[in-house]
């Protein structure tokens, strides 16, 4: 059975699209004011799980992170992988390209983490929720889980 | 929920009814340990694409689904896979879902023996064709989660992470 096809407007989409650039602008421009200057007010990131929720906590999350290239993460590049979008949010999967010193006084190595994100936005373009999933194992020098092919066994 | 998240209309219930059928047909085979079951969801020239590594032949899925423990082998990276919950989205041709997962880790990582029981989280994007077969399952699975101590603290206001 094919059910009726309707799908996201063109105009709905537009809106959505804008919403999500501005956020990408603001994060790409690492100033940590405009980043937050993106949330609806009560908007919150939840990142793997943990819930930044005040503008404190989120602005703690973006430098503690790298969104101002003073973090954890450094020299990030966003490489949009997938965009698709439902009736309010914009889904992205992206390869971030990154610096890292994991673990801690390690040379820093330049690698890649998988990211998923639903940027969910309300009536005026900004951002009441941000639901990210990332591999966070891919920023350890050996892969946690590497390809599961044939050569594959837990004792190796 | 106010008005603007409330008018959504966009995908009818009839498309979502359909795009359920698809996913729990592909979720339940998992759930019940059959593999073949499970890649025969996947349409001709379906893939799998996990945290980057693409899986595009059935013996490909195969290989992927009973190293990664939905066998419920005892050689499969995750024993007792399951979901806490389960969140979804939906698009014309997908299903985005957001899963809180639970297993028993059947490795050793950081000085922990195996059978340690893991939290993770883990996002797939399930598009699927006409015929509701999977044409792309794309996963993002945090495998730091898999692992005794976060890879990435909770990040607090002096900006070193707890």
């Amino acid at each position: 059975m094919i059910a009726q096809r309707k799908g996201i407007s063109v105009g709905r989409k537009a809106f959505l699209n804008t919403a999500f650039e501005a956020y990408l602008e603001a994060v790409k421009s690492q100033d940590i004011t405009a980043i937050l200057d993106t949330y609806a007010e009560g908007g919150c990131l939840n990142f793997n799980g943990v819930i930044y929720d005040t503008p404190e906590k989120l602005a703690a999350f973006h430098i503690g992170f790298g969104s101002t290239n003073k973090g954890m993460l450094t020299d990030l590049e966003r490489i949009i992988v997938n965009k698709s979008f439902t009736h309010d949010s914009v889904v992205i999967e992206y390869r971030l390209k990154c610096t890292v010193e994991i673990p801690a006084g390690s040379t820093a190595r330049r690698t890649e983490m998988r990211s998923y994100v639903i940027y969910q936005f309300d009536a005026k373009g900004k951002l009441i929720s941000e639901r990210a999933i990332n591999d966070t194992g891919a920023l350890l020098p050996n892969a946690v889980v590497p390809r599961l092919d044939a050569d594959w066994s837990i004792d190796n | 929920m106010n008005q603007y998240l409330s008018e959504d209309d966009s995908v009818s219930e009839d498309r979502k009814a359909f795009l359920d059928a698809a996913f729990e047909k592909h979720l339940g085979a998992e759930a019940a340990r059959d593999i073949p079951g499970a890649v025969d969801t996947f349409a001709e020239g379906g893939h799998l694409d996990f945290n980057g590594e693409v899986y595009d032949t059935p013996e490909e899925l195969v290989t992927f689904h009973n190293c990664l423990g939905f066998g419920g082998l005892e050689s499969g990276l995750i024993i007792n896979f399951g979901f806490d919950r389960i969140t979804k989205n939906y698009s014309q041709d997908w299903i985005t879902v957001e899963y809180d997962s639970v297993g028993e880790v059947n490795v050793s990582f950081g000085g922990e023996p195996a059978g340690r029981t893991a939290h993770w989280k883990v996002a797939v994007v399930y598009q699927f064709d006409d015929e509701g077969m999977l044409v792309s399952e794309r996963a993002c699975f945090d495998s730091g989660g898999l692992l005794p101590e976060p890879v990435i603290p909770e990040f607090t206001a002096d900006h070193s992470g707890s």
